[in-house]
Parts: C-alpha cells; structure tokens; sequence
C-alpha cells in the first residue's frame, strides 16, 4: 500500500512508495531526474504485468 | 538475562534465535523502549504502547522511497509504537498494535527471501516501533538469510535491554532523530527525556553497525529542531550520514498543532540545507 498527497499546485508527496507506482509517478514528470532515481532498472516480470503498457525499462 | 555468544562468533540467525527466549522473557517486565513501564505483557498488561505478547505487521512489501542506497528494499512494518506523535505518517496503524494482522515470521521470510533474488537490495525492519516487538523481530530474523541486508529502521528511543538484544543483528541502523529539544518532543510527541535517549541510542548504533540518521523537517520547527539535531551530528558523529527529510504532511493529529497544519515551505527547506551545509554533514539522498 502506498499513500499520495496531491496539493493543489500540483505538487506530489508520496509515502510507502512501491516500484509500481514509482514507475507511474515518473512518467507523470519524466524530467525529474531525483526522482527517476527511485525508479528500478530491473523489473521483475510479476511487477511489469502490473505496469502501465506504455511502459518501458529505464536505459 | 541471558544472551547468546558476542555477535562474531555467531551467525546472525543463530545468535537471534538464541536471544529469542530472552525477548520472550523480557515481555513479563517490559522494559523495551525507554518509558521502561515495567508491565507484565505476557499476563496481558497493557504499558505506553498498548502492545500485547503477540505482534501483528500492516505492510510487507518491496518498497522506493527511502535511501538511495538501501532500495528497492523489502519493507517489514510492525503494528504499533511507543511515541505518540501527533504528526505520524502512519498514525493509524502505529497508535494501534492491533492494526494489519499477527505476523507469520514465515511467510514473511520467504516474502523477504523471494524479493532478494527478484532484485531487491535489503530487507527492512520497522514500524510503528520494532523495538517493541523483538520476540517476533529475533524470530523472524533468525529466518532470514544471513547474506541478506538488513536494515533496523527504528525511532531511537529504545532501551539498554533493547539494544542487548539487538547487537550486531543489522547492518544498518537507519534512526530518527525528530526533535531538538526535550519540548518539542514532549509537546509533539507525548516522551519525556528524549534528548538524552536519543542521543544514547545514535551513539551505541554508530559503533555496533553502520548508522544513518532521519531528520524529517517539521513545518515551524527549523531553528528549535533541525538546527540543534544538526549541531549535535556535526559535534558528535562526525561523519555519519543524514537524510533531511522535507516531504511532511500535515497527517493524523497535526492539525492539533497550528503550526503543523502545513507542509513545509520552499523557504524553508531552502534554510534546512543550509544549516546541514553551515554544519557539515553528510547528506545523502
């Protein structure tokens, strides 16, 4: 289970990030470099059925 | 109190299966976690943290967000804490020791042990508090890999029982240290005496494993407690890593607290780094 806050500037505070949803937040704001830095390069392939399907592993 | 051989010359699932029985025992005059109330958990009594004998977990799941360096990590969070933060993220569930559901040391183990080998880095431990749980903690260490990473993510305010039993067990002790002053810490926190507790248990984990502090930035509490947690880091543990923490909401009973209602500013966080950067520590991300 994770939680998210979205404040209304738009603004993202997550807690208990899982790499699924980490994954999707990242592409929400792909330019956020500190933050595709949570995003894992190995998706193990139970967790990539649960991806969105335009998903694709990070290079 | 009897406890196994010192840490090198046990594996550490040997040496938490031999401390087990002494956790186990402990609970008959719980001294854990430093409010040391002295009541008889076996029997039913409840102390500080309202915890029973048997432990329950609300979340075992491979987890993002903390260090860079300990994810992905298997996340392992016990039912139940000692503090009363009014602000705490997972309020719910750590207020309450019967929150999730009774832990199966197996099945989380095997959970932990299949993460591993699907590239998961650590295991973590935490809560809620895990110090107050260590029969169930010792148990299901003693079923992990002894390879495996593990973390004790924990609030530091545990006791010398505590931290007897948890010797040479984890390769990282990853600490909070949330409030500056005594206060604070009674105001925000319900706990008495946490500067010097605090302060105790940082200094033992910085010699029994390798120690990453937590500071999480409260909104209106910079200069009362980020600054003078800074000042005691730069003078004391030189060197250790911290992570400032800037991502409060205003969760459970913040809102009892006027200045806690928010989350933190720009400007605020921008004064944060400053005071780590005028200090010299070691942030990590």
């Amino acid at each position: 289970m994770s939680e998210l806050l979205i404040m209304p500037d738009g603004r993202i505070y997550a807690h208990n990030l899982t790499p699924v949803l980490a994954t999707v937040l990242s592409e929400l704001n792909p330019d956020d470099a500190s933050f595709r830095q949570r995003v894992i390069t190995h998706v193990d392939s139970e967790t990539k059925k649960l991806l969105p399907q335009t998903w694709h592993e990070p290079h | 109190m009897t406890l196994c051989l010192p840490p090198q010359k046990c594996k550490r699932a040997e040496l938490a299966a031999a401390r087990r029985e002494a956790a186990l025992e402990a609970l008959a005059n719980c001294t854990l976690c430093a409010h040391e109330c002295g009541v008889n958990r076996l029997a039913g009594e409840r102390g500080v943290c309202h915890a029973g004998a048997a432990a329950r977990i609300f979340s075992a799941q491979v987890e993002v967000s903390d260090e860079l360096e300990l994810i992905p990590t298997f996340a392992i969070a016990f039912s139940g804490c000692d503090l009363r933060c009014s602000f705490c993220i997972t309020g719910a569930q750590s207020w309450n020791p019967r929150a999730g559901k009774d832990v199966d040391v197996d099945d989380v183990a095997t959970r932990a042990a299949r993460a591993l080998a699907n590239g998961a880095r650590t295991i973590m431990i935490l809560g809620g508090e895990p110090t107050i749980h260590l029969p169930s903690v010792l148990d299901l260490v003693s079923r992990l890999p002894d390879e495996a990473r593990l973390i004790w993510k924990t609030n530091a305010h545990g006791s010398q029982v505590a931290r007897e039993l948890l010797a040479g067990l984890f390769d990282v002790w990853l600490a909070d240290y949330k409030f500056g002053n005594d206060a604070c810490a009674q105001q925000l926190a319900g706990v008495s005496n946490y500067t010097a507790i605090v302060r105790e248990n940082l200094r033992w984990a910085a010699d029994d494993s390798e120690l990453i502090v937590r500071h999480l930035l409260m909104p209106g509490h910079i200069d009362c407690c980020w600054r003078p947690t800074a000042e005691w880091i730069s003078s004391e543990l030189p060197g250790v890593k911290v992570n400032l923490r800037a991502g409060f909401w205003p969760a459970w009973q913040a809102s009892r607290h006027p200045e806690m209602g928010r989350t933190i500013s720009s400007g605020e966080a921008a004064a944060a780094w400053e005071i780590g950067r005028e200090y010299e520590l070691n942030l990590v991300e």
